[in-house]
């Protein structure tokens, strides 16, 4: 893989975006944001990603419905799905799993293993 | 018509009940049960109709018209009473094997020996009569019939009467051979009852048919009939009831007749001693009085008709239903009119008589029997076969007896109404029964006066009279009264003339009797053996078979050996080991090792022996045996409140699984409610552990940021603090809001009630988010009319004016809007919006805790989601209300409403 | 207690049709009338009696509902 991973961050909390915009293109990412539902899909349908870093909870369309697309897409196949909530219930979390994530971290979380658990994802091939 | 086709006919007749009753009772003994059927109950009871009715109703008629329908109509007004007392009775009577009125009577006043046989003479001194009236019809219906004929030589009289002596012997074997073949009043006679139901067809068919073809043959309908009749000098009085005390008249015969078909021996033979299911009388309720509708239903017209044809003519009104046949020359209609009325007469006869003599066995001879002899002698086989004999000599006596007062007495006494001076004889028993069922103080010394002063009045107004009649006594004596003394007029008692006999004896002696009964029962006392008499029978329907229920057993005592040795001499060897094995198979006990007879057991014969020889005889035979033969007072008592203490308990154990049941169903809710609350404040954690998590995570991203990259510029370094300490803001700003809250809710926070000046407050919010409203270039317009002051927690309800007005600019598109008015004591506050509106179904959800948060196609609120929560709660708290009013796209309004006080 | 209701209507029906056919009502019809030529009184009586009989039918032989 020669080019740049590319990235798209979706939160509806604007310091949580921020925060995670700067996180993300410190690594040396290309960084896409994204602040609801509807911005990420049209993200995603203009260029597909490598990894998602996705909320749940946010007003037009939740981050479930969205990993949903994203594993039901042929073109996004290859494209990575961490979940990034403030729920923390075994059921949400298991729901995330089922719906085809690839992590689910809860809220709040340490920027240091996020970093890494992004890395380790990249490469996995 | 010939009087050897009439005999053949008439024995023939004869001998087709005797082929139903001896079919019925063979298919009986092969388990078709015919009489298990409701329609041969009510049927059975139409043997109130006898020949009196069939023949006699038409002469009625003929003197005072529609009158005699009060007879019919009585008893079928008077069926749902009747029938719901006969629920009763025949309880009573089931329970206690009773099988007569006189029995009834005597076991109800304490097995009374006396009682029994007073009651027992009355029946047959007021019945016998009546008896004799229908053998009276039959032969004088073979006269009519065979007169006409051109008979008349000399010997045709006593031809006449050979054939109706013929007839009566020939119904006397019908009872012999049909009525007196169980003597126990648990078994019951199935072949004489269809036969009796199949004779009340035969009379009413008989009838309806002769009287449709009078009034469509012999007349051209009921029109023609009685545009003829208006002709007749009756006819005012078919047409309209006249007389002096008519409707009092009319009202009496009513009660007098629903008494009647209660309490004359053979009513209560067929409803009570025959009844083999309480259910029948659901049916017979109705169709008793149907078919005494319609056998009255062409009376009238048939005394028209034969006033018409043979007004004048020295023709007998009672016999116009044979005569207009004839007049028709129809053979077949005369011989079916006929055999109706052989039928009506011959049915009456036959129960009338089973019923007298089970009185008479029972009740007279029995006693008198048992007391002269010694058990020891009595018969080996038992008593059923002294029973028989006993009964068989009854009925040949009574029928013997009515035939002689039919031929010798009859002829010289006015016989028109024998019928109801019979009613009013047996309507004497009506305080003493039916007090006796209702009323448990009513006394055995009561019972007595009541029905011996009754019959002594009913005899002096009503058998008196015709004894005069007959020129006995002299005539003065109705006209003076005796000796001259007007008071006692036999047909003006006390002067009280101008009413016709029967109005005026069933008056004095129904008033007379009525008054003894309770005056004398309040007067005296219950022996221990009538209380506990009375117990069983009012509260009949509480207990459930005293004979075998231990709480309703007498403790009485007497030896193993005593008692079967009575068994054995009284129901015989075969009865005798039958009991003794069903009661060991029950009770799971060996007879044959006790000494001493269980006092159930000793219940139980006597109730078998009740309804062979009557129960005061059976309670006679039981005391040879039983040592203390009295029944103590302490005893009954005790029994009597042991019943009753068990009927408590269980009404107190009732009451107690009821509240318990309640408290379950309690405990459940609350539990449930618990548990629900439980969930809720689950839920409300989670929710606020979310909202927590947000800014957590700002924080925490953002102050690693910080420290992992030193080189970071200033401006940016800047924006992250800022971001922080905002974060920081939020974040004590929502746990401020939880306790808050939280102190609502729990009632903790209390008010500091001071009166002040909501436009202020109004102003001093307005001041507070001016920059913010400026910010977001809103405009603001406020409409406050007539605002007094307020009472209320000033802080609070600035905190509700400040969470409603940053609401509205958060979601405002161009302005604001307060208003505010005073309405009825109210002081009203809306705050209005231009922005996207509530939709209709969230407008009581958004008060809710975290109403936005948990719903995620709400925009994210900016604030913490508690603050419409927090504002409803307080408003709340000042007994206001709160609500939403918004329809989507057009701005919201929300409105407070605080009372002034 | 189905019994104890049913009870109640039969007497209340008893009552109501004995008033109907005793003094004073009866006078209504205690009179020269005619209807078809029969006098009204006896069609009174005996309509009074089979309406009585019917109301009687339903109430107490009504199959229960079981």
């Amino acid at each position: 893989m020669s080019e740049i991973p590319k990235i798209l961050v979706v939160d509806d909390d604007p310091f949580i975006l921020m925060s995670l915009e700067f996180l993300m293109k410190k690594s040396g990412y290309q960084v896409v944001i994204a602040r609801n539902g509807t911005e990420a899909l049209n993200a995603l349908s203009v260029d597909p990603p490598h990894l998602v870093l996705l909320d749940i909870m946010m007003p037009d369309v939740d981050g479930y419905a969205i990993c949903e697309h994203i594993k039901s897409t042929p073109l996004l196949a290859a494209t990575k799905v961490i979940f990034l909530s403030a729920k923390t219930k075994q059921m949400d979390i298991q729901k995330g799993y089922d719906l085809g994530a690839d992590l689910f971290i809860t809220k709040p979380f340490s920027t240091r293993n996020l970093k890494q658990q992004v890395a380790d994802l990249l490469n996995k091939k | 018509m010939n009087h050897w086709f009439i005999l053949i006919c008439s024995i023939s007749y004869l001998l087709l009940l005797f082929g139903i009753a001896t079919w019925v009772e063979k298919a009986t003994h092969r388990g078709f049960k015919l009489i298990h059927n409701p329609y041969v109950y009510a049927l059975s009871m139409a043997v109130y109709c006898t020949a009196w009715t069939f023949y006699g109703s038409v002469g009625r008629a003929t003197i005072t018209g529609v009158e005699f329908i009060y007879i019919y109509l009585g008893p079928s007004i008077g069926a749902p009473l009747v029938f719901l007392m006969l629920r009763k009775i025949i309880r009573i009577s089931k329970t206690h094997n009773i099988t007569s009125i006189a029995d009834f009577i005597s076991t109800r006043y304490g097995k009374n020996i006396s009682l029994g046989a007073i009651v027992t003479v009355l029946c047959v001194t007021g019945v016998i009569p009546y008896i004799a009236i229908q053998l009276k019809a039959i032969s004088e219906s073979l006269k009519i019939i065979t007169s006409l004929n051109g008979n008349s030589y000399a010997g045709v009289g006593t031809l006449n009467n050979t054939i109706t002596l013929l007839l009566v012997i020939g119904i006397t074997l019908f009872i012999i051979l049909f009525g007196t073949r169980k003597v126990d009043a648990t078994e019951k006679h199935e072949g004489m009852m269809v036969a009796i139901a199949f004779e009340s067809i035969v009379k009413l068919a008989a009838f309806l048919i002769a009287g449709a073809a009078i009034v469509y043959w012999l007349f051209n309908g009921w029109s023609d009939l009685f545009v003829k009749a208006s002709a007749l000098p009756n006819y005012p009085i078919i047409a309209s009831l006249q007389g002096e005390h008519v409707y009092f008249h009319l009202f009496l015969l009513m009660i007098l007749s629903m008494f009647a078909v209660l309490f004359l021996p053979r009513q209560f033979q067929v409803a009570v001693v025959e009844n083999v299911n309480e259910d029948h009388l659901k049916k017979a309720v109705w169709l008793f009085p149907m078919y005494l509708l319609l056998i009255n239903i062409f009376v009238l017209p048939v005394s028209i008709a034969g006033g018409i044809h043979f007004g004048g003519k020295g023709v007998n009104a009672d016999t116009y239903i044979l005569a207009l046949p004839m007049l028709m020359k129809s053979n077949w209609l005369t011989l079916l009119v006929y055999i109706g009325g052989f039928s009506a007469a011959s049915s009456m006869i036959i129960i009338e008589t089973i019923a007298l003599t089970t009185m008479v066995s029972n009740n007279i001879v029995a006693p008198v029997f048992f007391s002269l002899i010694k058990i020891q002698d009595t018969i080996d086989k038992g008593i059923r076969n002294w029973l028989k004999t006993t009964r068989r000599i009854g009925i040949v006596a009574i029928m013997i007896l009515a035939y002689l007062f039919e031929r010798y007495v009859a002829e010289k006494f006015s016989l028109v109404s024998i019928g109801l001076v019979s009613f009013v004889a047996v309507a004497q028993f009506a305080p003493a029964i039916i007090g006796g069922v209702y009323w448990k103080r009513a006394t055995k010394q009561g019972a007595l006066a009541s029905i011996i002063i009754g019959f002594a009045i009913w005899f002096y107004t009503l058998v008196v009279p015709s004894i005069v009649e007959a020129g006995y006594l002299p005539h003065s004596m109705v006209e003076l009264g005796p000796w001259g003394i007007s008071l006692f007029n036999p047909t003006a008692l006390m002067g009280l003339g101008g009413f016709d006999l029967i109005t005026h004896g069933f008056m004095w002696s129904m008033l007379l009797n009525t008054v003894a009964f309770f005056g004398i029962s309040l007067a005296t006392e219950r022996t221990p053996q009538e209380i506990y008499q009375a117990e069983l029978f009012v509260g009949v329907f509480k207990q459930s078979n005293p004979a075998e229920n231990g709480n309703w057993v007498l403790n009485r005592t007497a030896t193993m050996l005593d008692l079967k040795n009575l068994m054995l001499n009284l129901l015989g060897k075969e009865r005798t080991y039958q009991i003794i094995a069903s009661y060991e198979k029950r009770h799971k006990i060996e007879l044959a090792k006790l000494t001493q007879a269980p006092p159930h057991l000793i219940s139980i014969i006597e109730k078998v022996l009740s309804g062979n020889i009557g129960s005061a005889t059976a309670r006679l035979m039981i005391n040879n045996i039983v040592p203390q033969k009295e029944v103590g007072l302490q005893e009954v008592l005790n029994i009597i409140k042991e019943s009753q203490a068990v009927k408590a308990s269980n009404i107190e154990l009732k009451k107690e699984s009821t509240a318990l049941n309640k408290l379950t169903e309690e405990l459940r809710v609350v539990n449930h409610q618990l548990k629900h609350m439980d969930e809720m404040k689950d839920e409300f954690l989670y929710t606020v552990t979310h909202e927590i998590r947000t800014p957590l995570t700002s924080i925490r991203a953002l102050s690693e940021i910080l420290q992992d990259n030193p080189d970071l510029e200033e401006a940016e370094k800047n924006t992250y603090l800022e971001a922080v300490v905002k974060e920081t803001e939020r974040l004590s700003h929502l746990i401020t809001q939880v306790l808050n809250l939280e102190r609502y809710e729990s009632g903790r926070q209390k008010l500091n009630m001071v009166s002040f000046d909501i436009q202020e407050t109004i102003s001093e919010v307005l001041n507070t988010v001016d920059s913010l409203r400026k910010e977001k270039g809103l405009k603001c317009h406020l409409a406050l009319t007539s605002m007094p002051n307020i009472y209320g927690d000033k802080d609070l309800i600035h905190q509700v004016i400040y969470n409603l007005v940053t609401n509205a600019i958060k979601f405002a598109k161009s302005e604001i809007t307060i208003w505010g008015e005073l309405e009825n004591k109210n002081m009203i506050i809306k705050v209005i919006d231009d922005g996207e509106g509530v939709p209709v179904e969230s407008h009581e959800l958004i008060f809710d805790k975290f109403f936005q948060a948990q719903n995620q196609t709400l925009k994210k609120p900016e604030g913490t989601g508690l603050g419409l929560a927090i504002s409803k709660r307080i408003i709340e708290m000042h007994h206001g209300s709160i609500w939403v009013e918004s329809e989507p796209g057009n701005g919201a309004c929300f409105i407070i409403k605080l009372p002034l006080q | 207690m189905p019994l104890e209701r049913k009870g109640q209507k039969l007497i209340f029906a008893s009552t109501v049709f004995a008033i109907a056919i005793s003094y004073p009502l009866l006078t209504i019809v205690n009179k020269k009338l005619e209807w078809f030529h029969i006098p009204v009184l006896y069609i009174y009586l005996f309509g009074v009696w089979l309406f009585f009989i019917i109301a009687i039918a339903f109430i107490a032989d009504r199959k229960s509902n079981k």
